[in-house]
């Protein structure tokens, strides 16, 4: 079986382009995909990637979102919400779109249901989807996008079959990728998601590119054993990251809880360029590998968060987990099948 | 007591947050599907539960149903608190577009930055220009949703003459429209409309001709004067005005000992402080 592992730095050198639209799973405190974000900017640090305009859709922009808008890169945001829940506002997006710091971006107002809904939309392969939301006030006209940019707002029209209901007309989103945080995986691709499912589901079947972050690899008898509770199907995934912890410090249900601490502090850091500045030195580029990341953010930490009310959630599927060392075997391997030639009889 | 406001010394006892809260848990019924918000939106429909509606169903955007919280008042819709024992997992789509629009939502509570006289809501930026807003705020999230489909719902807010007033700086989320009947006769919105809007001053509740919002409570600590001078827009006093009462003694127990122990919510852990310092200043 043809496995879909792929280390961070690969998955992000292959499927991250300029100005090519990103969907991010999760919600403002849950399940973000936090590491994949800070890889974004490792990668573009050391040469690898060139993005300076990314196209970012996100139901909520939360820690990962914030972080790159904070180091330049947006271009352009479709959003619905933008916060970190209790611990505050999003400092970090009301200063560019308030005084355009570090840069003006372009952003789109959305709610929860017609944001969800057009990426349901563009995952049917529909043009378009009605919708009871829309149809009022300000979040139906044209945001911050040039005119040249292609984002035609709701299209209001009365039911066509005479119900006379008025319904807007949402376009579909075709995210080029899609990225979705799920505590487990196994390497076909297949995610399962204890806790609120929030965009995911159809996040997780939109997009031409399905990534998805898992803290775990699992044994495929967890899909054998509950097929019905596999929520991302392996058969959409283009890749699966192995990456305990990634959505920190955002919390994943089952298995880890939210850091209120560094939640709280990281807005209040976000208050200065000049603690900002060392803050983001210090937690997306000073790192190098899995252990260096997960050190940063301190054992004893780690073990607290992982004591949270939700991890019986996860018990049901603790015993398929694969060892640390089991992954990075599988990893290796994966490595290895990428350099095979395809030896179909039929090209 | 009950008639009568400027009662400054209340203040002593309890936090106008405090009446606003004990003023909207009330909106609730027991058996009901109550849909709840971050922020102080989650205590009340909590403070019901734990009293005379032990039945609600509480449902979060998340796709979160029937969950209590586990330990402390959850920092958000999607906090681990709220996902161990909930009855049902389910997504976006299943909350906002399903439950909501199907008339199966009977309560939302919802925040506001500001509220027009016809209960329409922004909770998107202050400023008049989009392009360079003075200030941005969270975005709508699912409260445009909400608005069109739960049966009611009920705002939280603070009482300031910017934030409830005559036009709004964005407008994201439908209270009853351009007024009248127009939420329905224009819009065809399947929901009922704001219930009431709650500040930290008074409870506004629609006159049901003009469908604009007037003075229908005011709380005992402040005065009718005060609550005109803290709103945008000429604002009436329904026939039926009364001054709220008191939160009753087990409805502050439960807030301060069981949901908002830490005071971070309604700010009560000052009130004590401040008591205990005078007590000692006394002494």
């Amino acid at each position: 079986m043809k496995t879909k592992l792929m280390p961070l730095s690969d998955a992000v050198r292959k499927f991250v382009r300029d100005r090519a639209m990103i969907l991010a799973g999760g919600f403002p405190m849950s399940r973000q995909v936090n590491v994949f974000c800070k890889e974004i900017l490792r990668q573009r640090k050391a040469g690898n990637i060139k993005v300076n305009d990314l196209f970012w859709v996100e139901p909520g922009i939360g820690f990962g979102g914030s972080l790159l808008i904070a180091e330049g890169v947006v271009d352009s945001v479709i959003s619905t919400f933008s916060g970190h829940g209790r611990p505050g506002l999003s400092v970090i997006t009301r200063r560019a779109l308030e005084q355009g710091i570090p840069r003006k971006i372009k952003w789109e107002d959305e709610s929860n249901l017609t944001l969800n809904s057009k990426i349901m939309a563009g995952a049917l392969n529909l043009p378009f989807v009605p919708c009871n939301s829309g149809i009022w006030g300000d979040l139906k006209k044209p945001g911050l996008w040039d005119r040249a940019h292609p984002y035609p707002k709701n299209v209001v029209m009365e039911d066509p079959y005479g119900s006379g209901q008025k319904v807007a007309l949402l376009q579909a989103l075709r995210p080029e990728v899609s990225v979705v945080h799920v505590p487990f995986a196994d390497t076909r691709g297949n995610g399962l998601i204890v806790g609120s499912l929030y965009y995911d589901f159809w996040s997780g079947r939109a997009g031409k590119n399905i990534i998805l972050i898992a803290d775990h690899i699992v044994d495929s008898e967890m899909c054998a054993r509950f097929p019905n509770l596999v929520t991302v199907p392996g058969v959409g995934v283009t890749a699966v990251v192995p990456w305990y912890m990634g959505s920190w410090p955002c919390n994943c249900p089952g298995l880890y809880g939210e850091d209120l601490e560094h939640m709280t502090s990281f807005v209040k850091v976000c208050r200065d360029e000049s603690t900002l500045r060392p803050y983001i030195d210090k937690y997306v580029y000073s790192w190098k590998t899995h252990e260096d990341y997960l050190e940063l953010i301190g054992k004893d930490k780690v073990k607290s968060l992982e004591s949270n009310p939700s991890e019986v959630l996860a018990e049901p599927f603790r015993k398929f987990i694969y060892p640390e060392e089991k992954v990075r075997e599988l990893l290796a391997e994966a490595g290895a099948q990428e350099k095979k030639p395809d030896t179909s009889p039929v090209a | 007591m009950t008639n009568e406001g400027n009662h400054q010394e209340l203040l002593k006892k309890y936090t106008p947050m405090e009446f606003a809260c004990c003023a909207a848990y009330k909106y609730c019924r027991d058996g009901t599907n109550v849909f709840v918000g971050v922020g102080l939106s989650l205590l009340p429909a909590q403070l019901a539960q734990k009293t005379f509606a032990p039945n609600i169903t509480i449902i979060y955007e998340g796709g979160t149903i029937g969950s209590t919280p586990v330990g402390r008042v959850p920092w958000c819709i999607d906090d681990t608190v709220i996902q161990a024992n909930a009855e049902c997992h389910t997504d976006v789509l299943s909350a906002l577009g399903w439950l909501a629009q199907s008339g199966r939502v009977d309560l939302t509570f919802l925040g506001a930055a500001q509220v027009d006289k016809y209960g329409n809501i922004n909770t998107t930026l202050y400023g008049a220009d989009y392009t360079k807003p003075a200030a941005r705020v969270t975005g709508s999230g699912g409260a445009h949703d909400l608005a069109i489909g739960s049966r009611n719902f009920v705002v939280i807010m603070n009482h300031k003459a910017d934030r409830i007033k005559e036009k709004l700086d964005y407008y994201t989320s439908p209270g009853f429209c351009e007024g009248g009947r127009s939420r329905w006769d224009v819009w065809g919105f399947s929901g009922g409309g704001p219930a009431a809007i709650i500040t930290d001053l008074a409870v506004l509740k629609p006159n049901l001709i003009t469908y604009e919002l007037e003075i229908a409570e005011a709380f005992p600590f402040t005065t009718l004067e005060e609550v005109k001078k803290n709103t945008g827009y000429e604002i009436q006093v329904a026939q039926n005005f009364k001054f709220t009462d008191v939160p009753a003694e087990n409805e502050i127990k439960i807030i301060r000992e069981v949901l908002d122990t830490t005071g971070d919510f309604t700010g009560w852990k000052k009130l004590v402080a401040d008591k205990a310092a005078a007590a000692k200043g006394g002494a």
